[in-house]
């Protein structure tokens, strides 16, 4: 079974043909690859379809090793290219997993294309009928690419880019793309590049128009679900974003109006500073995110700053005066002189212990000058910003990230993972007096299973497009073969018969002169053509040659053989040679042309006119019919065997009658007495002899007739299954002199 | 091998190959009772074969063939080889055909038998 493709053939041929077809197909291979991936919806970075996959499978059935290579290379230069693309250079790691990816995609591609061999036989080409080409389909993609996804995913996995619970999922979305990749454009590219094989190429501007445009359609479906997914996931991360803030907003007014009526009733004291520690012990023991409170109380009637000023940390003991107390305290006079509100990280603060660092100071100023006079003192408060957060919002979704004012909560994938599957939404907290930006960052484990559904049911039109339009291939490329196979007929039929034109040609087409002698011969062939023949040639000393023969098997083959046989008698028989040396020269002539399982039956002979002598030579050919004019027929025969039996010529000597007046010596072919009728009886010899006998005395063309018509007769309107040709030699029967008297 | 269109058996010596088609003529079936008849001959210890034309009406021209890679195969095997029962039509073109000097013919079963 030949398994090379007329490409590989070619290649062979060609030494520096390889080179670039691995460098034309790897390029194809790479562009095909980077279209494919903008197919993934975010936050996968695997792409429902991937055609590079298609592309490959058929590259290498059609090109043999050197797409296998070819595949290697487009694979990693898709990757690399992909890096560059996105900034992210060359670092090992990817040049490791562009290694990697390589040899899984084209150990792939190279398994596919031996399972497509082994499944239809070699047959990849014609797929005539549809369970060859779901075979194509199953083990060229679903089986074969489950190989490229194993090992794309451990390449993955063990560079730590994908979590071990992700693989299974990830990998499954990378099989899918594979395998409907080669679902899609393994037929179309062999129908639009592997030109010649067989249906493929018929009528291929049709079916790929048609798959293009079923294709088009399914894919613009399927990128709007892919807007659509985008645009309903980015609204629900917007919603949880939205939440968050109203809740941050919340939690920070009631903070400040808690410092507010804390500051009310201290101001109102006269003995603030010892009630402050009260005061924070009470009301905000509870408020896990108050750190601490700084107290400075108003400026007495002259005008002047109290001497003490009171830090309380929340959970501890009262501070009165002292350095960092005053340094608070002054921060937030300071503040409040400026009419401002700050947020500092703790660091500012005399960098405190971390637990307890408070990231978000707050001042009460004077800002509600119509309820409090301007010296109603400052309160400073000193919030945890990561615990205001947390207890704002306690119930943080997995994989969704918060970063408030540069604090980050929650936990999210590995950067490089997340860099395309990351959904992002920021939003200013409506504060005033707090510049914060929300960000929410959503990663694949948050997106993950919200939108499967329509994931798969894309996936699913995919694939029953691409079944669909795959059959459409099959059919057209069945009803291409078959007007293939009508045309061949038509030619076929075409140039039979202008063999059998020629073969017609070959015979006389009317009798030599033969004075006192009537010749008359036919011959029909079974089919267009056949193996039968007669001859009748006048020779120069002018006696006349006739020849009969009957080559083994019907149709164009045995035609040829009866050409040659007539030649070869034509040309031996000019030259003044007996018959016999004739014969012995075509015996060794043909024996180095014949095919073994043709043989050839034939009798020569040669008439004289003035003597009535016949001389014959019988190479196997039988009967050959001596009928005199009284009625006595006499088989003669043969001298040797036919040509092809054996490899010794005929040896009897030539055989030699004289025909007298009314004698005849008929020829005819197996055709004529082997002939059966409806229930298998053959005509046989005795009723040829019959016929003769009971014709003899008719002319030869009327003798000829009489045996076509008397077998005619017989067969009952059976069609002959062999070739019919006889001849008939007829010496004039003398002039009835008595009668030629009386008249 | 098992033959699909040769009946084939042994009595003594001699290997008796019997056709099971009544018409031997062109199609795919002459290849194979060529092929089996071939197969037969070198398959046969001592090469003393017998074939049997019972119930063959007809050999076409083309089935001639047969007997000639027949023969050249009990020949290179230095073999003998009978035929028997051959109905007068296929006598005939074994007549005509002049094969009939190259084998010997026997008129039934037994008389090919006590021939060897």
């Amino acid at each position: 079974m030949n398994r090379r493709s007329p490409a590989a053939e070619d290649m062979q041929r060609s030494p520096g043909q390889p080179v670039r077809i691995i460098a034309r197909l790897a390029v194809i291979y790479a562009i095909m690859g980077l279209v494919g991936l903008q197919l993934a919806i975010p936050p996968s970075t695997a792409s429902p379809l991937f055609p590079a996959a298609g592309f490959a499978l058929a590259a290498v059935l059609w090109y043999g090793w050197p797409a296998i290579v070819a595949t290697g290379l487009g694979q990693f230069l898709m990757h690399m290219v992909r890096c560059w693309l996105e900034g992210n250079g060359w670092p090992p790691v990817q040049l490791m997993l562009a290694i990697g990816f390589a040899v899984g995609a084209a150990a792939q591609a190279a398994a596919a294309a031996e399972l497509v061999r082994r499944w239809t036989g070699n047959a990849w080409r014609e797929l005539a009928l549809e369970r060859q080409l779901f075979g194509f389909l199953i083990v060229g993609g679903g089986l074969a690419c489950l190989i490229s996804a194993t090992v794309g995913m451990a390449c993955l996995g063990i560079a730590g880019f994908v979590r071990p619970a992700d693989l299974l999922y990830e990998g499954w979305k990378w099989y899918v793309g594979d395998t409907l990749g080669v679902f899609i454009f393994a037929p179309l590219t062999l129908v639009l590049v592997a030109g010649g094989g067989g249906g493929w190429r018929a009528d291929s501007r049709r079916v790929v128009l048609k798959m293009l445009v079923i294709f088009g359609l399914v894919m613009v479906a399927f990128v709007g679900a892919g807007r659509w997914e985008q645009v309903a996931r980015q609204r629900q991360l917007a919603n949880e974003g939205n939440l968050a803030v109203a809740r941050l907003a919340d939690r920070l007014r009631l903070r400040v109006g808690g410092f507010r009526l804390t500051r009310a009733l201290l101001a109102a004291d006269e003995d603030s500073i010892t009630t402050v520690p009260v005061v924070a012990q009470r009301w905000f023991q509870a408020a896990d995110d108050v750190v601490f409170i700084a107290w400075c109380p108003p400026p007495d009637a002259t005008g002047q700053s109290p001497a003490e000023r009171c830090l309380v940390e929340v959970r501890g003991e009262a501070v009165v005066a002292g350095d960092l107390p005053a340094v608070v305290a002054d921060l937030a006079a300071a503040a409040v002189a400026a009419g401002e509100l700050r947020a500092s990280d703790g660091s500012a603060l005399g960098q405190p212990a971390a637990e307890q660092s408070p990231g978000l100071l707050v001042a009460v100023p004077e800002d509600d000058a119509e309820t409090l006079p301007a010296t109603s003192g400052c309160l400073v408060a000193g919030l945890d910003q990561r615990r205001l957060i947390r207890e704002a919002i306690p119930d943080l979704p997995t994989g969704l990230e918060l970063k408030v004012g540069g604090v980050s909560l929650g936990s999210r994938d590995d950067e490089g993972v997340l860099r395309d599957g990351a959904l992002r939404w920021a939003e200013r907290l409506p504060l005033k007096w707090l510049d914060w930006q929300v960000e929410a960052i959503a990663d694949s484990r948050y997106l993950k299973g919200e939108f499967d559904v329509t994931w798969i049911v894309a996936i699913l039109s995919l694939l029953f497009s691409a079944l669909f339009a795959d059959r459409d291939v099959a059919i057209s490329a069945a009803v291409s073969r078959e007007e293939i196979a009508h045309e061949a007929k038509r030619r076929l039929e075409q140039e039979l018969l202008v063999a059998h034109h020629i073969q017609k040609g070959l015979l006389p087409r009317r009798p030599p002169n033969l004075p006192g002698f009537e010749l008359a011969g036919c011959s029909r062939p079974a089919a267009q053509t056949g193996g039968d023949f007669y001859d009748l040639m006048p020779l120069p000393d002018g006696r006349v040659a006739v020849a009969i023969a009957d080559v083994t098997g019907h149709g164009l083959g045995p035609a040829l053989v009866a050409a040659e046989v007539r030649a070869l008698f034509r040309a031996l028989i000019g030259r003044g040679e007996s018959l016999g040396e004739v014969v012995g020269a075509m015996h060794r002539l043909l024996a180095a042309d014949l095919p073994a399982e043709r043989l050839v039956t034939a009798c020569f002979a040669v008439v004289d006119a003035a003597t009535g002598r016949l001389e014959y030579v019988s190479a196997g050919h039988g009967p050959l019919l001596f009928c005199r004019a009284t009625g006595q027929l006499e088989e003669l025969p043969a001298q040797g065997l036919p040509f092809g039996f054996l490899d010794e010529p005929p040896t009897a000597p030539a055989g030699q009658i004289v025909l007298e007046p009314g004698d005849l010596f008929v020829l005819t072919t197996d055709g004529f007495f082997e002939a059966a009728d409806s229930s298998g009886r053959p005509f046989g010899v005795a009723a040829l002899g019959d016929v003769v006998r009971r014709h003899r005395q008719a002319s030869a063309d009327r003798l000829v007739a009489a045996l076509e018509r008397s077998l005619a007769l017989f067969l009952g309107g059976t069609a002959p299954q062999d070739d019919l040709t006889a001849v008939v030699l007829k010496r004039a029967a003398a002039e009835p002199a008595a009668a030629d008297q009386t008249s | 091998m098992a033959h699909t269109l040769l009946a084939v058996g042994k009595e003594g010596e001699v290997t008796t190959i019997r056709f099971l088609l009544g018409r031997i003529v062109d199609g795919p079936e002459l290849d194979t009772i060529r092929e089996e008849l071939v197969q037969c001959v070198l398959a046969a210890d001592p090469a003393k074969l017998l074939v049997e034309f019972s119930g063959v009406a007809l050999i076409s021209s083309a089935a001639i063939t047969l007997l000639r890679d027949l023969y050249r195969a009990v020949a290179s095997r230095q073999g003998e080889l009978r035929l028997c029962c051959v109905c007068p039509e296929i006598a005939d073109v074994l007549r005509f055909t002049r094969i009939d000097t190259l084998f010997q013919i026997a008129p039934d079963r037994q008389a090919a038998l006590a021939d060897f």
